[in-house]
């Protein structure tokens, strides 16, 4: 009975020491105005190229063993009919003491297929995903649109 | 044996091979934007003064130039651009809408406006548009024989015309 108990408790425990993935997005509205013109507020321009939106994301994995590598990948979930597409961008700067592998692309474009964009080792806090808006038209891009993001992280180096 | 197994199985399921996943959104909204400028503020232009005795001033339309409209208007609602003159004068200005390439989106010219104190459609914007920094709409301006052309004296007139969009 004994033997039962601990087993029982300790089967219970698994999950609090499961790997956990936590992502927060800060600001989850963004106006694209006349201030997002190049050069702003200037009739005859367009959309700048490139927009840094206000939304960042805030990434933590926990209860990863040390030295343990992993990789994060971003999956978009919502096709959009937009000429706009969207960056993502991690800030390494965000996680300077971490280490990361070089050879992955800077920035990624968000698409329905899964694509790696960071890869980490153990337990990580803090990391600053940032968000650009691409090849926006004021001719084409005007309907508002929802940007979702399925994040993953899977035990293992990302391969390219 | 299973009290060991129970003690060890956090551990094993800690240096297991793992895959954690979660969903995100975030909302982009564009706002309206109906930007409208002038290349140049000015165009002038200077009637020729007859050839013979009896001739009138202006027996054919006088060009006085040519606006560039430099526009930024999102798809959000078509648009119209309106023209109207400050007030009556003995001459008559007209103008014309050339139809040109743009950077982005297409528009669609009224042809010839007579323009007047009275707000007057001068083009229309169906979706949106975005004409560049270089080369803009252009309004080509012709000066007449107004219906007051009696009142017509040497001189120069000046007509102040304000463009805007709705």
């Amino acid at each position: 009975m004994k033997q039962w108990l601990l087993c029982f408790f300790y089967v219970l425990s698994v999950p609090l020491i499961g790997q956990n993935l936590w992502v927060d997005i800060s600001s989850p509205l963004n106006e694209v105005s006349e201030a997002s013109l190049d050069p702003p507020f200037t009739a005859g321009a367009d959309y700048a190229n490139e927009l840094l939106l206000e939304s960042k994301a805030y990434i933590s994995v926990t209860e990863v063993p040390r030295g343990s590598p992993w990789c994060l990948t971003v999956q978009g979930q919502n096709p959009s009919s937009s000429v706009a597409s969207i960056l993502v961008r991690p800030d390494y700067t965000s996680v300077s003491s971490q280490p990361w592998n070089n050879n992955l692309p800077t920035t990624i474009t968000l698409s329905t297929a899964p694509q790696p964009l960071f890869s980490g080792e153990g337990s990580l806090e803090g990391l600053i995903i940032e968000f650009l808006l691409s090849g926006a038209q004021l001719e084409a891009d005007w309907e508002p649109r929802e940007v979702s993001i399925e994040w993953t992280v899977v035990s293992g180096e990302c391969v390219l | 044996m299973k009290t060991i197994l129970a003690f060890c199985l956090p551990v094993l399921v800690y240096g297991q091979s793992f895959v954690v996943s979660q969903n995100t959104s975030f909302t982009l909204e564009y706002a309206p934007i109906a930007l409208i400028r002038l290349q140049s503020s000015i165009t002038s232009t200077t009637a020729e003064v007859p050839a013979e005795a009896g001739e009138c001033l202006l027996n054919t339309p006088l060009e006085a130039g040519t606006a560039q409209l430099f526009m930024s208007v999102s798809r959000h609602n078509p648009k119209e651009v309106r023209a109207l003159i400050a007030a009556n004068q003995p001459l008559k200005l007209e103008c014309e809408i050339a139809q040109t390439a743009v950077n982005f989106g297409t528009y669609q010219n009224n042809g010839v406006i007579g323009l007047s104190p009275f707000d007057q459609t001068i083009l229309h914007i169906p979706e949106g548009i975005c004409t560049g920094l270089v080369q803009g709409v252009p309004v080509e301006l012709n000066v007449l024989k107004g219906d007051d052309y009696g009142t017509v004296r040497a001189g120069s007139y000046s007509f102040n015309i304000k463009y805007h969009l709705l």
